[in-house]
């Protein structure tokens, strides 16, 4: 069976990772935002978490996004189209583990 | 009845649940054949719902195992039983309040390009209906197009959970009619609900499930001739 039948369809695919990256700006915000208040926190370095911290984060993104999907009715809509939880959960980790590269990408 | 046999294209069987102490389902089966609707009656509380989630993996349950086809499943997840044709309606809303009626139905043709839109088309009686969200649309309205996404899937098997939910009687008649006709198309209906008129009517097999239990009461006649069944849900029908 081929991995499209596992992750959601469009139109809900670009649907669930604009709400992925959403959650993972948010969540990059308030990290940011404990960073402002204690420069200690994380070396002082708000961009650069560390490879755990990422993979910590898009954990994090991913099991929000599922919950969010719950909390909007959509696990049952989604499973009659094939769609199991850890589809959504893979599809959400996706964006933000994109988007924490890209912190990688930006010099200090 | 349509090309109906006597193997089950869906079976439910040996069903134990309990929440916490208290045991709701006690060796509780249901039966969905090809081209017959199956009815499952029973009083609020009784456990219908919790029966088709339990069998459909949406809860967890002590004991059972749900078959689809040939492959027995213990640990279902409805999204593996609908990749093998099932549909699950259930008994809230099924829509996205994101998105319009269209774009599930583009997902849809995405997922099964088998899918047939027309039969989404035949049941709401505005194709305009179709670019409005569920949030814009009637209770009725939106019951009516839920159902027509379900059939516009082209299920092998169909379990709809109180699919007449806030219906009036004609438009309840309308979705009565169409689950008649998938059944006669050759999917395997399974239904559950409280319209005992409209629901009678198009059951080719009547299940009642009291006590935690199911009954297997045979047809509609046959049904309507079990005193117990007459006595203690009908009443006054």
């Amino acid at each position: 069976m081929r991995l499209r039948t596992f992750i959601p369809p469009a139109p809900f695919r670009g649907l669930l990772v604009q709400r992925a990256a959403v959650l993972w700006l948010l969540g990059r915000l308030i990290v940011a935002f404990f960073v402002l208040l204690s420069p200690e926190f994380l070396a002082g370095d708000a961009l650069h978490l560390g490879l755990p911290a990422s993979l910590a984060l898009a954990g994090l993104i991913a099991a929000l996004t599922l919950l969010d999907v719950f909390r909007r009715h959509e696990t049952i809509l989604l499973a009659n189209l094939g769609v199991s939880r850890f589809g959504i959960a893979g599809l959400a980790a996706a964006p933000a583990l994109a988007l924490e590269a890209l912190t990688w990408l930006v010099p200090i | 009845m349509v090309g109906t046999d006597l193997t089950p294209r869906l079976a439910i069987e040996s069903v134990w649940k309990q929440f916490g102490r208290r045991p709701v389902l006690r060796n509780a089966s249901v039966w969905a054949y090809a081209g017959a609707v199956t009815v499952l009656f029973g009083r609020n509380g009784e456990g219908k719902s919790t029966l088709l989630r339990c069998g459909l993996g949406l809860l967890r349950k002590e004991v059972g195992v749900t078959i689809l086809g040939n492959r027995r499943h213990h640990h279902p997840s409805l999204a593996g039983l609908a990749r093998d044709g099932l549909f699950f309606l259930p008994d809230r809303d099924l829509f996205s309040p994101q998105l319009p009626v269209r774009a599930h139905l583009r997902a849809l043709l995405a997922r099964f390009p088998e899918a047939v839109p027309a039969r989404l088309e035949a049941l709401v009686q505005d194709p305009a209906m179709l670019d409005r969200h569920a949030w814009q649309l009637s209770g009725g309205e939106r019951r009516r197009a839920e159902v027509g996404f379900a059939g516009a899937r082209g299920p092998v098997v169909l379990v709809a959970d109180e699919p007449l939910r806030g219906l009036a009687p004609l438009d309840g008649q309308a979705v009565a009619d169409y689950l008649r006709t998938l059944a006669a198309e050759g999917c395997a209906v399974l239904v559950t609900g409280h319209e005992a008129r409209a629901l009678l009517d198009i059951a080719d097999h009547v299940v009642w499930m009291t006590g935690g239990t199911t009954h297997h009461l045979g047809t509609r006649d046959a049904a309507l001739a079990h005193d117990q069944f007459r006595e203690n849900y009908l009443r006054h029908f």
